[in-house]
């Protein structure tokens, strides 16, 4: 446990069982080791059943790990003192019907042991700031979604947390609402809190995220910045160079017979050559040869991986190594 | 501490905002507005009303004779004074169409309103028609004021007085305040015939209970329970648990303090509702029962062990329908097994309950609350009957006596109706010839021709056709099984009657007391205190001339001899019991205590002492020469010398415990008392200190007779009988009978599943505690006999079993919590 850590959890793993009298089990968590930097916002993607809310459910004490640790702002996870420290909001939020903006902030705050003089005067701040003022005495049930949403970001700022666990906190939010929840994590960072986003949308994790780490099977597949993740990832995957050419159909021919590469034709005498180029001596080889065929070339491209595309390979990864190894879970239990 | 008070103060806004709580407060707020005008209407007033008139016929019958100038000459001055037009109509006429042409039929109200007359009348008092009027403890102070300088109000009293002379049995004891239930100031019906204590006895318990068994218990309570039957499944939802397990709060404390907060919106209807009977009980009845507030807490308890099943179910299934079925089914399961218990209880439990134990000739009689009289059968181990007793339920039997010189044991079964009073289907006396022989076989008569005689007498009897009083009457008693063999299984010792019984005199009208003073049997009756005399007991084969089948017909009365005081009349309310030399009564009337002394062949008062209060409370008072000990229904134990002074300060039994039974132990000036509670005190009247007595039976005693100073008879419950060497603390003999298979279901099968079983319904128990402030109440709506059983409330045990209940239910619960990976 490192104090300048505001999660860390090491070699954490969780296995459920469903059923009374024949258990099933799966392992949720395959031992992962994460750390989060206090002051950073970092963001966790993930498919589906992935174990992205079963990390998140440890860190705040909901469920228990069955094995490895974890700690938040150097607490033991799921602790009331680590609580505490701590900001939620929960994906699929719902607050009780009867309930208005004002005395949903005055119940979370006191839930919090927030002082009521602290409650009055930090909800008024935090319903303007995420757009609700004028509307905290609606009944929260005929709130849309992204307004319960918003009210659920105030609720989890309003005991001035040092980590924020944000699940999904532009779901249903409307492109301004994103932009603008997109601005209130920036200026959280300012404030040097940190900031643990769960996201599925992966362009704006990479737009507010410091670091990224993407979890798949129950396994950390990686953990890093974007670059870091796209260059991690692109070192495994081909770098492909796009050429588009103008020439002879013949000496296309003789270009598509020095090595492997796609060559599709184009109007007016003009061809697109797509091919794997790994590394930079790889490109200048290719253009050596095109021009000494005397071909002229027209436009150059060289793809970089988005970080979908990096998830993308991750999740494909992992669940090659599933198929791989159908009897993983089964070695896991035994263990 | 403040989050989970955030969560309460949660649960107050979400009640707040339940349209139903509204709509429900509303419904009780159109309740107590309807309830509130009801009220006493008091006028005070000697005047009669029709309910005054106990003997209408008997009053038309006097007032006629008195016209003609025969019968008493207090009855002729009272029928001076009315409307000789009036007493013509009273004449009977054996022209039945004259008369229904003629003359309007008198009913109770034109009497009453007639005898008003006399009432008014300002010179109806004079020594020649009221001889002893002037001796009577009201009249007196009345009279030697001077009957012209007498106000209106205090000639009323006077005349009324007057009149129960003249009326004694036919007429109410008198009383200075009208008492009617109002509604909005107007009078209901006829004034009340029962006192406010009375009253207050019969509302507390019943009425408010009753309203709030059903208003609150059932109604607020199950709408509650469908209001808050979503509240857990809701919070424990993920949507919103997660946040809250977010929050540095315990997840145990998150449940137990929703379950709580699920407790704000019952709590709002119950005290809403008790807080406006407690003040319309108050304002309005003069009833300030603070019991009715503490009421709120126990009603709030009976739907936390509703809501901890629903909450559980809730938690588990998470589903709101399901938490009300379960709730359902629960009350439904309670329910039954409550009803399955309570009924056999009072077949194994209370009815065999011992009432009175005798040793007659060596035998062991007792007699018990279904009024069975039954002598110990030693071969089988049973109380096996020595009458028939085709008597349901509660019955009071006087006796048994003992004729010593007659071989003969007397006694004498009542009805009890649920308004305390007594009634029989003849007033006539049961014997049990201890020798052997029968009236049947003296005078040859076939026992078949007999028992068929028996049954045509039962069918009308032309003795009791105008035995109109409300206590004793009706029709005859049927005569025991006849059969003096011993039983040869156990069925037929337990069923079976053994001894051979005769019919025997007629008792006077509304029996008080049947007793043995001077070794006669003297009967305390409203009217007077008689004494009967066998010889000139008429239903008797050898004196009677009517023989034979006849036999029955014939009215026994005059073998009763009116040995009373002169104009002596007794109020319902009176309690007697001889006194210890055996040669004097005790008698506790209308809150004055008389001792009366046998001589002369009369009974003479030889002290007498009025006690404060209001008189109309039932009594036990015991008299030897040296003191005098009366013990009142739910009042301290009071203790008089031989003159009827008090010599202590009042003394009062522990824990609201009320006495059942009250007699000397021989020779000593210490007076026993049983409780309804079954404990045993014994009271020191030379020193007024009061001694529990502890023994293995304590909690279960019924009865006491005391054989000698040292010997001591107990009736433990529920039906055995234990010879006690008071001394020594040992038992020297005892009469345990053997089980019937009923008792043995009840007490090995359901009465252990019922004491564990969480119990909700008995909580009632427990709210008639708070109502009444008695551990022990009477079946019977109004009672007049502190010897009667009452049932135990058993106030703690449903308590207790239903904390553990609750207890566990929440455990569960917390325990659910705790480990579910939610």
């Amino acid at each position: 446990m490192i104090d300048s850590l505001a999660i860390d959890v090491q070699s954490l793993k969780k296995q459920y069982r469903d059923g009374w009298l024949v258990p099933r089990r799966f392992n949720a968590l395959k031992g992962i080791d994460l750390s989060v930097r206090r002051g950073e916002v970092f963001g966790l993607l993930g498919p589906n059943g992935a174990g992205k809310t079963t990390l998140i459910k440890i860190l705040l004490g909901i469920v228990s790990s069955t094995g490895g640790q974890a700690f938040l702002l150097g607490e033991p996870a799921g602790t009331k003192n680590a609580r505490r420290r701590i900001g939620y909001l929960p994906e699929n939020l719902s607050f009780p019907s009867h309930q208005n903006a004002k005395r949903a902030m005055e119940f979370f705050g006191r839930l919090s042991s927030v002082s009521e003089s602290d409650i009055k005067k930090k909800s008024s701040e935090l319903l303007e700031l995420v757009g609700l003022a004028g509307r905290e005495k609606e009944l929260v049930r005929k709130y849309s979604k992204g307004m319960r949403q918003r009210l659920g970001l105030a609720q989890a700022m309003l005991h001035d947390p040092e980590l924020l666990i944000l699940d999904e906190p532009t779901d249903g939010l409307d492109p301004v609402g994103r932009s603008q929840i997109r601005s209130l994590i920036n200026d959280l960072r300012n404030q040097g809190k940190t900031v643990f986003l769960n996201s599925h949308i992966l362009q704006e994790v990479e737009l507010v995220c410091d670091r990224v780490a993407i979890l798949a099977g129950g396994e950390l597949q990686g953990v890093g910045t974007p670059n870091e993740l796209t260059q991690q990832f692109g070192g495994a995957l081909d770098t492909k160079v796009r050429i588009e050419l103008a020439a002879a159909p013949e000496k296309i021919t003789q270009l598509q017979n020095t090595g492997n590469m796609e060559i599709l034709p184009l109007p007016d005498s003009r061809w697109q050559l797509t091919t794997a180029a790994q590394t930079q001596a790889d490109v200048d080889q290719l253009i050596d040869r095109i021009r000494q065929l005397d071909i002229s070339i027209l436009r150059l491209d060289r793809t970089k991986l988005t970080l979908e595309e990096v998830f993308l390979s991750a999740v494909q990864r992992s669940s090659q190594a599933d198929q791989a190894n159908p009897f993983a879970v089964q070695s896991e239990i035994q263990r | 501490m403040k989050p989970y008070l955030a969560i309460l103060i949660d649960s107050f806004w979400e009640a707040v905002g339940n349209r139903v709580l509204w709509v429900l407060l509303i419904g009780w707020a159109f309740v107590l507005a309807g309830l509130a005008p009801f009220g006493y209407v008091t006028e005070r007033s000697f005047k009669l009303v029709s309910s005054d008139i106990d003997n209408l016929d008997k009053i038309k019958e006097k007032l006629v004779e008195a016209a003609k100038g025969q019968g008493s000459k207090a009855v002729q001055a009272v029928a001076a004074k009315l409307n000789p037009d009036f007493i013509k109509q009273l004449e009977p006429d054996d022209n039945s169409e004259t008369q229904q042409r003629g003359k309007r039929r008198i009913r109770s109200k034109d009497m009453a309103q007639e005898l008003n007359v006399a009432i008014e009348a300002k010179d109806l008092y004079s020594t020649d028609a009221f001889p002893t009027a002037d001796k009577r403890e009201r009249l007196k102070p009345l009279i030697e004021q001077g009957i012209d300088k007498l106000g209106d109000f205090e000639r009323e009293e006077l005349n009324r007085e007057l009149l129960t002379l003249a009326f004694p049995l036919e007429l109410t004891r008198p009383r200075s305040e009208r008492l009617w239930i109002g509604y909005a100031g107007f009078k209901l019906g006829e004034p009340l015939n029962i006192s406010r204590r009375q009253i207050k006895q019969f509302v507390e318990p019943l009425l408010l209970g009753m309203l709030i068994k059903l208003g609150l218990g059932v109604v607020a309570v199950f709408v509650a329970l469908i209001v808050t039957s979503p509240i857990v499944p809701e919070t424990f939802r993920s949507g919103s648990l997660h946040l809250l397990l977010s929050k540095p709060i315990s997840r145990i404390w998150l449940y137990l303090f929703k379950l709580l907060g699920g407790c704000v919106f019952v709590f709002f209807n119950i005290t809403f509702v008790l807080i406006g009977l407690y003040l319309i009980a108050g304002i309005r009845f003069d009833i300030w029962n603070e019991g009715l507030l503490y009421c709120i807490p126990l009603l709030l308890f009976v739907f936390i062990i509703f809501y901890s099943v629903s909450a559980l179910v809730g938690l588990i299934w998470g589903n709101a329908i399901v938490c009300v079925v379960a709730c359902i089914i629960f009350w439904l399961f309670c329910f039954a097994l409550g009803a399955i218990h309570d009924g056999m209880q009072q077949h194994v439990d209370f009815l065999p309950q011992i009432s009175r134990i005798e040793r007659i000739e060596d035998k062991y009689w007792t007699v018990n609350q279904r009024g069975d009289v039954s002598i110990w059968n030693e071969k089988f181990s049973v109380w096996q009957p020595a009458l028939d007793n085709d008597a349901p339920g509660q019955a009071r039997t006087f006796g048994p006596l003992y004729d010593n010189q007659r071989k003969q044991v007397v006694v004498k079964s009542f009805f009890r109706n649920p308004f305390g009073g007594l009634q029989a289907r003849s007033r006539k006396l049961a014997v049990i010839r201890l020798d052997g022989k029968s009236d049947q076989d003296d005078s040859d008569q076939d026992k078949s021709d007999q028992a068929e005689t028996v049954a045509n007498s039962e069918a009308d009897l032309p003795s009791d056709s105008d035995a109109d009083s409300t206590d004793t009457d009706g029709e005859s008693k049927e005569p025991a099984k006849e059969s003096n063999a011993d039983p040869q299984t156990l069925s037929e010792a337990r069923t079976t009657a053994y001894w051979m019984s005769d019919i025997g005199p007629e008792l006077p009208q509304q029996l008080i007391e049947l007793t043995e003073v001077g070794g006669d049997i003297v009967a305390v009756c409203r009217a007077g205190i008689y004494r009967l005399n066998w010889d000139k007991d008429v239903g008797k084969a050898g004196n009677n001339p009517l023989i034979g089948m006849l036999r029955n017909w014939v009215p026994g009365t005059n073998a009763f001899e009116n040995v009373a005081p002169k104009d002596f009349v007794l109020s319902d309310n009176t309690s007697a019991s001889p006194t210890a030399d055996g040669n004097g009564l005790v008698i506790y009337n209308s809150g004055t205590i008389e001792v009366l002394q046998f001589t002369k062949n009369r009974f003479e008062v030889a002290a007498s002492s009025k006690i404060e209060g209001e008189g109309t409370e039932p009594a036990l008072v015991i008299a030897n020469k040296d003191f005098c000990v009366v013990a009142r229904d739910s009042l301290p134990i009071m203790v008089f010398d031989g003159a009827l002074k008090p010599v202590h300060p009042e003394v009062t039994l522990p824990d609201s415990n009320n006495v059942r039974e009250l007699t000397w132990i021989p020779q000593t000036n210490e007076a026993a008392i049983i409780t309804h509670t079954g404990n045993w005190f014994n009271l020191n009247c030379e020193s007024g200190e009061l001694k529990e007595i502890r023994s293995n039976f304590t909690g279960k005693l019924t009865a006491m007779t005391w054989l000698s100073p040292t010997n001591v008879l107990l009736g433990v419950k529920p039906n055995r009988v234990v010879e006690y060497d008071f001394a020594n603390s040992a038992i020297t003999k005892d009469f345990k009978p053997t089980m019937s298979t009923l008792e043995m279901v009840y007490n090995w099968g359901i009465n252990p599943v019922y004491q564990v079983n969480p119990k909700p319904s008995a909580l009632d128990n427990a709210m008639g505690y708070l109502l009444s402030g008695n551990s022990t109440q009477s079946l019977n709506i109004v009672t007049n006999d502190m010897n009667q059983a009452q049932v135990e409330m058993d106030v703690w045990r449903p308590i207790v079993t239903n904390l553990a209940f609750v207890g566990v239910m929440l455990l569960i619960g917390c325990i659910y919590v705790a480990r579910k990976e939610f």
